[in-house]
C-alpha cells in the first residue's frame, strides 16, 4: 500500500453548508420514497400488501429486477438506445456509490470512530471508477441528446426529455470541474488516477489564490448540491421517474404464456351457481384490473410499441403508446371512459392482437391488453358493426365463422379418416381448412403428406367447431367459452392427446387458453410436424435452387416463440431470403384479432404492406403458415398486381411440392 | 291511455333455422330434425324498434310469443336485447294464421299498449296476413310495412317503404306497425347479457283456442335445382366464363 494516498477531506466546507447538505439529502430521499409509496397506494394497494406480496415472490423478483432492470434484458436488443441505457444507468450507479462512499467515509466513519476506508489502492481504484462513471453518464446523456435533436427516429420529444437531459449533463460537468478544483488545490501525485480531472485540473492556473480557490470551490459545491436536490425532486414528475416505476414493473411483473389472454369471469361456473354479477372489459379506467394500472404507471413513453405497431404504420388512429400514456394520465381518477376517452371505436377494432408492442416494450407492458379490456365493454354494450354482429351470430348458430352448415365440415373426411381412439393424432383443420378455398387445398395437401409419411390420424369432420379464438379476441369472451366447452367436451369423449393444428390461431388457444378451461393435450402446429418428418427423413425432399422468402405468423413466432421449423422447411428445398422484418420483429398480415371479418379506417392496408417488404427481397416464392396470411398475401398480390412476380405458398404445399417421389 | 312514455308490444315468432335445414336429397322434403330454432330475422327488427323508442323517450316493451316450451330460449334473448316483460303462449301448432292472430290479439287486449310491432311476415311460411288479421280483430289501424317510427304525443309517424316511392303515414295511437327488415339493424346480445337476461321471470300460459286447422300443406318439396356449382377461385379462369353464360342467357 503506497503510504499518505487517502482522500482529502472537505476541510473547508463549513459546517452549516454540511448541514444543507444533509437537510436536503435526507429531504429528497424522503420524498422519493414517499412518492413511490404514493403511486401505488393510490391505486388502492396497502402497505402490508406490498410487504406481503414482497415475502412470497423475493427470488423472482430479485432475478427481474436484475435482468429486465439492471441489464436492460430488453432494452438492449436496440444496439443504439440498449448501449445509451446501459451508460446512463451504470454511469449513475456508479456515481452513486462513490458519493456513498464518501458520505460513509468521511462523515461518519471519521468523526465517530476516527478511520476512513478511502485510502491505499482502494482509493486509487475508486478514483479510477469514479471519473469512469462520470464519464459513462456524459457519454450516454450526450447520445440521448443526440438522438432527439438529429431526429433519427420519431420520438415524442417533450420539453421535460431536454429539461432532465440538460439537468444531468450539468450536474456531471459541475462535478468533473469541482474534482479538478480540488486536485487543483492539493495536487497529490497520486490524483492523476482521476484521469479525466487530473487533466482538467490544469485549467486553473497554478499560482492561484488559494483563498480565492476555496470560494469557487464553497459555492460550486453548494451549487452541486442544490442541482442534484433540484433534479431528485423533480424526479417523480419527469421522465426519469420510470427508473423507479419501470423499475418497480419489471421487478414485480407476473409472467404468463403470452398468447393467454386474461379470463374475465368462468361460464361454466356462473351457469352453475347463478352468479353472474361480475362486470367485464372495462368501460372506464376505473374498471382496468390493479396489475394494468401499475403497467401503465411505468410507461416511459418510449415509442417502441407505436414504431412495431402494423395499425400504427397503416396509418389507423391506433396508437399503442398513446393507449397506455392515456391510461397513465387518468389512472388514479378513473373517471374516464375507456371509448372514446383512451382510444376511438375504430382504433379499440384497429388492433390486430399481433402482440408486437408486448414484444417491443422493455419494461414488459402490454397495450394490447388494454385494447382487449375496451373492446370487451364494447361488446357488452352491443356497440359491435354489421358485421361484427354478423360473426357472432354464425359463430352461434353455425359454429363458424361463415354460417355456413356445420355438416359440410364433412367434405373433409374424403382426404382423412374420421378420429376415433385408434388414432394417434387429430388433425384440426380449423374454419379456414373447412370452409376456405385456398385453407381447403392446404388442409388436403397436409392430409395428404400425414398419409405418405404413414402418420396415424384423424379428423373429426362436423364434430369441429370454431375454437373460439378470434371471438376471444374480439371480446366476446361469452361466446369464446361457450364454443371452449363444446370442444372440450369433445376432445374428452375421444380422449385425444395430441392434435396438429392447420392454423397458428387454433395452436395458440388450445395450447395456451384451454388449459384453463380443463384440456390439456399436445399442440403442435403443421410446419411443426411436417418439419419433423422431413429431419427424420420420411418425407423426402429435393433441393431446388428457388429463392424463397418467409413471412412468419404472429401466433407461431412472436407469440409463440418458434422461428425455426418453417425456416428449416424453407431451408430444406430452397433458400431462404429474410425479409427486413422477420422473427421477432415480423410485421403482421393485418388479419389478426378478428380485422380479417371487418373492415376499419385507416389509410394504408397492413397487408399490402407487408407484401411489399416480401417483394423487396426479389423472391420468388413466399412461404406462409396461417390459412389467415394466406388469404391476406394472397390479396394484397391480387391487388398490386403481382401474381407474377411472387407466388404464396403455405409451408406444407412447398415441401408437398417439391417431394423426392 | 298513456302517451310518452310508451307501452310498446312486441310480437316475436321463433322459427326453425331455415338457414341450417336440408332437404333430403332424393324425396325433396326438409329434414327438421335437430334444427336449432332462432328468432325470425324480421322479429328481431321488431323487438329493436320496439327498444329503440323505449331507450329514446322511456316506456316499456311487453314482448308476446306464440309458441311452445323451447320459447323460453327466444325470450331471454328478446330479454338481453332490451324487451323487459315476457310472456310465452304455448300451443303454437303453425300454419293457421287466423288462430295465431286470435289468440295474440285476446291476449293484446288484456294488456296497455300503444303500438303494437311485429315484423310484416315471416321466413317460414310467408303469408303475411298475420298484421292484418290482428288490425281487424282489434279493431285499431295497421301501419304496415314500416322502415321508420316516430312516434309523437298522440300519435305515431311511420314511412313505408313501396316500391318506387314512399309513403308517410300518420296514425293515433293506438296502432299497429309491422316493419320491413330495413328499419334497422338489430343489436346482437353478449352471451353474458343473454344469460343474465335468462335470470328474469317469464310468464309462461296456454293458448285457450285449439289450432283446428283448415289450411293443409300439400307439398313442401324443395324444387329441383339445376345449379351445376362450378368453383372458379381464379379470376382470369371464371371472367370469360361469366360474360359467356350472362351473354347466352341474354339472348
Ligand atoms: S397488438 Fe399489434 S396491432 Fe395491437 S396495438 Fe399491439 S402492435 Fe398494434
Ligand atoms: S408501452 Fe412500453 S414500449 Fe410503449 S411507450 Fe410505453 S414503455 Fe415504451
Amino acid at each position: 500500500m503506497a503510504a499518505g494516498i487517502v482522500s482529502p477531506t472537505l476541510v473547508f466546507i463549513p459546517e452549516l453548508e454540511l448541514i444543507i447538505l444533509y437537510v436536503t439529502s435526507f429531504s429528497a430521499a424522503i420524498f422519493v420514497l414517499y412518492w413511490w409509496y404514493r403511486s401505488y397506494s393510490r391505486l388502492g394497494i396497502s402497505i402490508t400488501a406490498i410487504l406481503d406480496y414482497i415475502r412470497k415472490n423475493w427470488k423472482a423478483m430479485i432475478s427481474q429486477a436484475l435482468s429486465y432492470g439492471a441489464f436492460h434484458k430488453k432494452t438492449v436488443r436496440n444496439t443504439y438506445a440498449g448501449v445509451m441505457h446501459l451508460l446512463i444507468f451504470y454511469g449513475m450507479l456508479i456515481l452513486f456509490i462513490s458519493t456513498s462512499l464518501i458520505a460513509l467515509s468521511h462523515d461518519i466513519l471519521k468523526p465517530l470512530f476516527h478511520f476512513g476506508i478511502l485510502t491505499g489502492t482502494f482509493y486509487l481504484n475508486f478514483e479510477v471508477w469514479a471519473n469512469t462513471g462520470g464519464l459513462m453518464l456524459m457519454a450516454g446523456l450526450c447520445m440521448a441528446l443526440y438522438r432527439r435533436l438529429a431526429k433519427k427516429i420519431k420520438l415524442e420529444s417533450v420539453f421535460d426529455d431536454y429539461i432532465l437531459i440538460s439537468g444531468l449533463l450539468i450536474l456531471s460537468i459541475e462535478g468533473f470541474f469541482l474534482g479538478a478544483l480540488k486536485i487543483a488545490l492539493f495536487r497529490n501525485g497520486f490524483d492523476i488516477y482521476r484521469y479525466i480531472e487530473w487533466y482538467l485540473s490544469y485549467i486553473f492556473p497554478a499560482g492561484m489564490n488559494v483563498n480565492t480557490a476555496i470560494q469557487v470551490y464553497r459555492e460550486l459545491w453548494l451549487v452541486h448540491i442544490l442541482t442534484a436536490f433540484a433534479l431528485a425532486i423533480y424526479l417523480p414528475f419527469s421522465k426519469f421517474s420510470h427508473i423507479v416505476l419501470s423499475w418497480t414493473n419489471v421487478t414485480i411483473k407476473k409472467f404468463h404464456p403470452r398468447g393467454e389472454l386474461s379470463t374475465p369471469f368462468l361460464l361454466s361456473e356462473a351457469l352453475e351457481t347463478g352468479n353472474i354479477d361480475f362486470t367485464v372489459g372495462a368501460k372506464e379506467v376505473a374498471n382496468l384490473s390493479t396489475p394494468m394500472k401499475i403497467d401503465s404507471l411505468a410507461c416511459t413513453n418510449c415509442g417502441r410499441c407505436e414504431r412495431a405497431c402494423p395499425a400504427v404504420l397503416s396509418g389507423s388512429d391506433l396508437d399503442p403508446r398513446l393507449v397506455v400514456q392515456n391510461v397513465k394520465a387518468v389512472v388514479y381518477n378513473g373517471k374516464v371512459e375507456m371509448v372514446p376517452g383512451i382510444l376511438s371505436e375504430n382504433a379499440a377494432w384497429a388492433c390486430t392482437t399481433c402482440q408486437a408492442c408486448v414484444e417491443e416494450c422493455p419494461v414488459l407492458i402490454d397495450p394490447h391488453s388494454f385494447v382487449i379490456e375496451a373492446r370487451r365493454n364494447l361488446v357488452m354494450e352491443n356497440k359491435i358493426s354489421k358485421e361484427m354482429g354478423q360473426y357472432f351470430n354464425n359463430l352461434t348458430n353455425t359454429q363458424n365463422p361463415y354460417g355456413n352448415s356445420p355438416s359440410d365440415r364433412d367434405a373433409l373426411l374424403k382426404f382423412g379418416p374420421k378420429y376415433d381412439s385408434s388414432k394417434e393424432v387429430l388433425y384440426w383443420a380449423g374454419c379456414m381448412g373447412a370452409f376456405d378455398p385456398r385453407g381447403k387445398k392446404i388442409a388436403e395437401t397436409v392430409m395428404g403428406l400425414l398419409t405418405k409419411a404413414g402418420v396415424n390420424f384423424g379428423i373429426l369432420g362436423s364434430e369441429e367447431k370454431c375454437n373460439g379464438e378470434t371471438a376471444r379476441r374480439m371480446g366476446e369472451e361469452g361466446r369464446f367459452q361457450e364454443l371452449v366447452m363444446q370442444n372440450i367436451d369433445t376432445f374428452k369423449r375421444y380422449n385425444v392427446k395430441k392434435i396438429i393444428t392447420a392454423c397458428p390461431h387454433c395452436y395458440n388457444t388450445f395450447k395456451n387458453e384451454y388449459p384453463k378451461f380443463g384440456f390439456q393435450a399436445e399442440i403442435v402446429h403443421h410446419s411443426e410436424f411436417l418439419a419433423k418428418l422431413v429431419d427424420d427423413g420420411k418425407l423426402k425432399v429435393k433441393k431446388t435452387n428457388e429463392t424463397v422468402t418467409l413471412h412468419d405468423p404472429c401466433y407461431l413466432g412472436r407469440v409463440n416463440g418458434e422461428y425455426d421449423n418453417t425456416r428449416f422447411i424453407v431451408n430444406s428445398f430452397g433458400n431462404l431470403k429474410e425479409m427486413e422484418k422477420s422473427r421477432q420483429n415480423s410485421m403482421c398480415c393485418g388479419a389478426g384479432g378478428g380485422n380479417y371479418w371487418y373492415k376499419v379506417k385507416s389509410q394504408d392496408s397492413i397487408s399490402h404492406l407487408r407484401m411489399q417488404q416480401a417483394l423487396d427481397t426479389k423472391a420468388t416464392k413466399l412461404a406462409v403458415a396461417c390459412p389467415f396470411c394466406n388469404a391476406m398475401m394472397d390479396d394484397a398480390s391480387r391487388s398490386m398486381d403481382a401474381q407474377n412476380k411472387i407466388e404464396i405458398k403455405d409451408v406444407a404445399e412447398l415441401i408437398s411440392e417439391n417431394l423426392e417421389n | 291511455m298513456i302517451y310518452l312514455p310508451y307501452n310498446i308490444i312486441v310480437l316475436i315468432k321463433q322459427i326453425l333455422d331455415i338457414d341450417q335445414m336440408k332437404t333430403n336429397p332424393s324425396t325433396g322434403e326438409p329434414i327438421t330434425e335437430g334444427v336449432p330454432m332462432r328468432i325470425e330475422n324480421l322479429s328481431k327488427n321488431a323487438i329493436e324498434a320496439a327498444v329503440r323508442i323505449k331507450e329514446k323517450s322511456g316506456g316499456k316493451v311487453t314482448g308476446i310469443i306464440f309458441g311452445g316450451e323451447q320459447s323460453s330460449s327466444a325470450m331471454k334473448e328478446a330479454y338481453a336485447i332490451g324487451v323487459d316483460d315476457g310472456i310465452v303462449i304455448k300451443g303454437y301448432k303453425g300454419k293457421n294464421p287466423s288462430v295465431t292472430a286470435k289468440v295474440l290479439s285476446d291476449k293484446i287486449k288484456t294488456l296497455p299498449y300503444d303500438m303494437v310491432i311485429l315484423g310484416n311476415q315471416s321466413a317460414d311460411t310467408y303469408t303475411g296476413l298475420l298484421p292484418g288479421k290482428l288490425s281487424s280483430l282489434l279493431n285499431v289501424p295497421l301501419l304496415g310495412n314500416a322502415v321508420s317510427i316516430e312516434p309523437g304525443e298522440k300519435e305515431v309517424k311511420v314511412t313505408r317503404v313501396l316500391e318506387d316511392h314512399n309513403v308517410i303515414l300518420k296514425g293515433n295511437f293506438p296502432v299497429i306497425i309491422s316493419v320491413s327488415q330495413e328499419i334497422n339493424e338489430p343489436r346482437l346480445p353478449a352471451v353474458l347479457q343473454i344469460i343474465k337476461a335468462g335470470k328474469r321471470e317469464i310468464k309462461m300460459e296456454t293458448a285457450s283456442i285449439q289450432d283446428s286447422s283448415s289450411i293443409k300443406v300439400l307439398s313442401d318439396k324443395a324444387p329441383k335445382s339445376e345449379r351445376k356449382k362450378e368453383v372458379y377461385e381464379e379470376p382470369e379462369k371464371a371472367i370469360p366464363v361469366l360474360t359467356r353464360v350472362i351473354k347466352e342467357a341474354m339472348l
